[in-house]
């Protein structure tokens, strides 16, 4: 049995491609004269690429012509607006609810227990509410308008979710069930076409775009009930599924947490992090399973 | 001819359902590569292809140029061939093939004694249809820097642009997909 040397496979490929400097491909062959398993493996190296480069594998005649009748024939996207407005209508309901709760003096107890959450845009209102109150649906229209500046930045700071307490269980259920809607739905995405995430402050992109870790999840959790563990004990503002996936962004400082509170398998995971990464975890595990 | 990337992109933005078809012209190619390696044949590939620029057209508005849009384009028809792997087999899709380092991490690769040479083996099989067999036995992401590389003949560069990795991350796993696909011809090739 002959055995190539781990620490020369990839210099073997590279000197088969041709990318080996001089100098290291001078002491790769001297060292294939001595060592018989590597002048085999690059000899397989060789006859490899040969016969893969004689394959053909030519793109079938009128893909391009199918494709720009189906983009012609196409139903009209679901645009991104769409998406905007149903975040903002859901907003808009939240804060209400929330200028209400501000009115009967409920809010303050409500958030007392809820350090972990971020609710800075209930909190910033709320104070700002109480210093000159408010009057009137449209001033809230208003200020909701002005202070995320939906349009503009295309970034939509939602309130993060409430957690329940004693003080005000019917109210908070009402919240998270508006919550729920945007956060995590599989009725209303027909598809995969759109993924669209906002986890505060975090550029709106397809969760398409870039870069993507991939996990596959161990079973242990539905796809809802990793969403709540998600948004809850993350702080993800948003999370985007379908029936068997989750989509959102994350700091990657978090991920290997992500990881162990959930049991993670990673599928194909970036060597490369930036300032957040989309993650993407596939499921097999149906609700009530 | 060539196309500005970004200037076209902005068209398709703007809706210049014209200046997509070009963009198509442009990126059909690695568009079909990409989905051949994940689906497996032509016909499929073909298919998904399409789905995927479909998807593209839909979602141009939110590529934002942060990443190439390479890049994008291969995370879509990846997904999408996924996704229609997926609804076939309802279930996990990616087979993880065994590493190939020993256990002790000193060798990665064991040739019996007097087995035939790749080379003997392509010779004596109908090699096309044999080297196909063996890409699938292969690991999805193998498979796609082999289509890639050795196929399409794309450099490490721009493979790396495609499947938006880094260009080390390719040079690594070409080396261990052919590594890995010698070991399956020469299994293959032996019984």
């Amino acid at each position: 049995m002959h055995k190539a040397c781990i620490d020369k496979i990839e210099d073997l490929n590279l000197m088969a491609d041709g990318l080996l400097s001089k100098e290291k491909a001078e002491i790769l062959e001297k060292h294939m004269s001595d060592c018989s398993a590597c002048g085999l493996v690059y000899n397989d190296i060789i006859s490899l690429k040969k016969a893969m480069s004689s394959i053909t594998l030519d793109v079938p005649a009128g893909i391009n012509e199918r494709i720009s009748t189906a983009v012609r024939n196409a139903p009209k996207r679901k645009t991104f607006t769409r998406h905007i407005y149903r975040y903002a209508s859901v907003a808009a309901a939240c804060l209400a609810l929330a200028v209400v709760l501000f009115a009967t003096g409920t809010f303050n107890g409500l958030m007392k227990s809820n350090d972990s959450m971020e609710s800075a845009e209930l909190q910033d209102y709320g104070e700002k509410s109480d210093g000159r109150g408010v009057d009137s649906a449209a001033e809230t229209e208003n200020a909701l308008t002005a202070k995320d500046g939906i349009e503009e930045s295309g970034v939509l700071p939602l309130p993060e979710a409430v957690a329940p307490t004693d003080d005000n269980d019917e109210v908070l259920s009402a919240i998270n069930e508006n919550l729920a809607d945007y956060r995590f739905s599989t009725s209303a995405i027909e598809d995969t076409e759109t993924v669209v995430v906002n986890p505060g402050g975090i550029p709106l992109d397809s969760g398409y775009g870039g870069q993507q870790d991939v996990f596959y999840a161990s079973g242990a959790y539905t796809i809802e009930e990793m969403s709540t563990i998600i948004t809850s004990e993350f702080n993800i503002g948003d999370v985007w599924g379908e029936q068997d996936s989750l989509f959102f962004y994350m700091k990657p400082n978090l991920l290997s947490k992500l990881e162990v509170r959930l049991g993670l398998v990673s599928a194909e995971k970036l060597t490369e992090k930036k300032d957040y990464v989309s993650v993407r975890i596939i499921s097999v595990k149906k609700s009530g399973e | 001819m060539t196309y500005n990337e970004t200037e076209l992109i902005k068209k398709c933005q703007n809706g210049d359902i014209d200046s997509f078809d070009l963009l198509v012209s442009m990126y059909s190619e690695r568009a079909f590569a990409v989905a051949f390696s994940v689906m497996g044949n032509r016909h499929d590939a073909g298919d998904m292809t399409q789905e995927a620029f479909i998807k593209v057209f839909k979602n141009i508005n939110k590529f934002n140029f942060q990443s190439a849009f390479n890049t994008w384009l291969h995370r879509i028809v990846k997904n999408v061939c996924i996704d229609e792997l997926r609804k076939r087999k309802k279930g996990t899709i990616v087979s993880l093939d065994a590493s190939i380092n020993s256990d002790d991490g000193e060798y990665v690769m064991q040739i019996p004694d007097g087995s035939p040479s790749i080379q003997e083996i392509l010779e004596r099989e109908e090699m096309q249809e044999f080297i196909w067999k063996a890409l699938d036995e292969l690991k999805e992401n193998h498979r796609l820097v082999l289509v890639l590389a050795d196929i399409k003949g794309y450099d490490y560069t721009e493979v790396a642009d495609i499947i938006g990795v880094p260009v080390g991350t390719v040079k690594s796993r070409i080396s261990r997909a052919r590594l890995k696909l010698a070991e399956i011809i020469r299994k293959k090739g032996t019984f």
